[in-house]
């Protein structure tokens, strides 16, 4: 009776701090969401009635619309450049021995670790002296930020793809080879299809980690050429108005849609 | 003529040889098992025939070819690896018509030959399965009609029934002989297990240490092994330390003087004895009529084993010997029957421990 009565203990306070936890992560976004239809100006409980006009006025700021093209553009650009090369260094890293070996896959996880408006500010610089040096001006362009992007996204895809690539069985493209088919084909046929879940998942994280990014884009924007965030930054700079709400709700919505797409076709469960 | 040959193979990593001066022609048709402990350069050899590992020097030829120099997908061998190695991502057909799509066999080919493979592995009805909605069993005829459908000039096998249970393992033997000599395929296997070999290889080849250290038909090995590794590897044996003291004599460390078969062949001097257990008789002391080789010791431990029982003697030499007596009669119970004809020896009861001189195998001293 007892023991019974313990584990049934144990099973009402597992649940009760599970919830606890979700409501704890959930709690903004819920906010963010219920906010965002708010009809008075300044955020206030309990809200007087609700209204759609935020969401125009979204519309109606031209720096929404083009800090999200903006940040669409810049992310999809830096996951497509960041997996291909982040996937080539998980190959090497993988696959063959060579010195320096630790070092290297250490230096490309860094970006983890470095916080971004550090990393952000010494990219500034780093744009400035080549500016000076060999007049090719990066700092507020499209190519500057798309290569600081890349930086970001690289660790994703070495320590995505890296996972998926050592849970490859070798014997399996050795089956292939034996089977006629050379290193290439293997590649294509057998190693790249064991990978995809890796790699889409790689994708996926790349372009949500550009697409939000702040503290590292801060310093290589200029104006006219913001992000999505960034343009978020600015306006609430002078206002604080239910729109953030709205920018910010639309936002989630998006990227919410992209993982459900992609957890379709590969289960974000099984590579993350 | 030899569908296989290595001559003078070897594979050095470093300073070490995992695989040592091979020679080895495996005939047409024939099924031919490596094998030996882990480490002993079995599965190097395997792979450097099918092309994973290049050979450091020697040469490979299939058939009248030099293979040697060629990567694994310009030869035609056809193997089942240890894990199956099935490609997950296929479906069991897509599995079996890979080779056939790289080969470039008209699609209106592939589908009839992938089918009659699966039907000759008894899986007809799955092709459209993933592999890992299969038991471990059926993964393992998948492997195996994906190798045999490109018709390959050697088959090759890794210890392919390792990750069977043992049940299966026994029952996926005998098919893979049927199949084998059903379909005449050149057949080189690895394996450790030294049963699984006697059973299913026409020929041996023990190795160890990278060395071959004998090849033959499983007769040969267990009767005439030609060294001290081979005699242990390969059934058990008691091995008595001595020296030749006379043609066709042999005087044990401890005293014991054994006469055994001497062909002249074996070593002079200093070398082994080998006895297998169940080449050698126990009999109540006194009993038993006279002969050479009839030693007076004591029973030092007694395993009854169902078919057969095993006794540990301790000669009173001193030298012990296993001897395996099988239970031809029904055994009584001992403790009424003491010592009785059909009766278990007990500890502690004095015996005499008999053999003939053509049992005793004269061998080189260990390495």
């Amino acid at each position: 009776m007892n023991v019974y009565l313990a584990r049934h203990w144990r099973r009402w306070t597992l649940r009760a701090v599970v919830l606890l936890v979700y409501l704890f992560i959930l709690t903004p976004v819920i906010f963010i969401g219920w906010i965002s239809f708010f009809s008075n100006e300044i955020i206030s409980f309990p809200p007087d009635g609700y209204t759609l006009r935020w969401f125009g006025n979204v519309w109606e700021q031209r720096v929404f619309a083009r800090g999200f093209a903006m940040s669409l553009q810049v992310a999809f650009l830096a996951m497509l450049i960041g997996v291909t090369l982040g996937t080539l260094a998980s190959i090497a890293l993988v696959r063959y021995r060579f010195p320096g070996r630790e070092t290297i896959n250490m230096l490309l996880l860094s970006p983890l670790i470095v916080p971004g408006i550090v990393a952000g500010t010494a990219l500034y610089i780093f744009f400035i002296e080549i500016d000076n040096y060999m007049e090719w001006r990066l700092q507020a362009t499209l190519e500057g930020l798309v290569m600081a992007h890349v930086m970001l996204t690289i660790p994703w895809t070495v320590r995505l793809v890296t996972a998926s690539l050592v849970g490859i069985d070798r014997s399996i493209e050795d089956a292939a080879m034996n089977l006629g088919a050379n290193r290439w084909t293997t590649f294509r046929r057998v190693t790249f299809p064991m990978m995809r879940a890796g790699l889409v998942a790689a994708a996926l994280f790349s372009f949500i980690t550009s697409f939000e990014n702040l503290e590292l884009t801060l310093l290589l924007v200029g104006p006219g050429r913001t992000t999505l965030p960034i343009a978020i930054l600015q306006y609430l700079e002078f206002k604080v108005d239910p729109t953030i709400a709205a920018v910010s709700f639309i936002q989630i919505v998006l990227i919410g849609a992209l993982m459900l797409i992609t957890d379709r076709f590969v289960k974000l469960s099984r590579v993350v | 003529m030899s569908q296989v040959s290595l001559r003078n193979l070897a594979k050095r990593f470093g300073s070490v040889a995992a695989v040592d001066d091979v020679t080895l022609d495996v005939r047409e048709g024939e099924l031919v098992a490596l094998l030996g402990p882990s480490g002993c350069g079995k599965t190097t050899t395997l792979r450097m025939i099918a092309g994973f590992i290049a050979a450091s020097s020697g040469q490979i030829l299939i058939g009248d070819q030099d293979v040697t120099n060629l990567p694994p997908y310009r030869r035609n061998t056809g193997m089942v690896f240890q894990g199956y190695a099935l490609f997950p991502h296929m479906t069991v057909f897509q599995n079996v018509a890979f080779g056939l799509e790289m080969r470039k066999v008209p699609r209106a080919d592939i589908a009839p030959r992938v089918a009659e493979a699966l039907r000759l592995v008894q899986l007809g009805h799955l092709g459209e399965r993933m592999p890992k909605q299969l038991s471990g069993g059926q993964q393992q005829r998948v492997a195996l009609a994906r190798a045999l459908v490109i018709r390959p000039e050697v088959f090759l096998l890794d210890e392919p029934l390792s990750n069977l249970d043992a049940k299966l393992r026994l029952s996926v033997r005998i098919e893979i002989r049927q199949l084998q000599q059903a379909l005449g395929l050149t057949t080189v296997f690895v394996t450790h297990d030294q049963e699984e070999a006697l059973t299913l290889a026409d020929r041996l080849v023990v190795m160890s240490q990278g060395k071959v250290q004998q090849i033959g038909t499983p007769t040969e090995l267990y009767e005439r092994p030609a060294n001290h590794f081979v005699a242990d590897f390969i059934g058990r044996s008691n091995f008595l330390e001595g020296t030749v003291s006379a043609p066709g004599h042999f005087r044990t460390q401890r005293g014991l003087d054994v006469a055994f078969a001497d062909s002249g062949a074996g070593p002079r001097g200093q070398g082994v004895l080998a006895i297998r257990p169940e080449k050698a008789t126990v009999m109540p002391a006194g009993t038993g009529g006279e002969g050479p080789n009839r030693f007076p010791g004591r029973v030092a431990f007694v395993t009854y084993l169902g078919a057969s029982t095993e006794i540990r003697v301790q000669l009173d030499s001193g030298d012990e010997l296993t001897v395996t007596r099988p239970n031809a009669q029904p055994v009584g119970d001992f403790a009424g029957d003491p010592g009785g004809a059909l009766g278990m020896p007990v500890v502690g009861q004095p015996v005499t421990v008999a053999w003939p001189p053509a049992a005793a195998l004269l061998l080189a001293q260990p390495g």
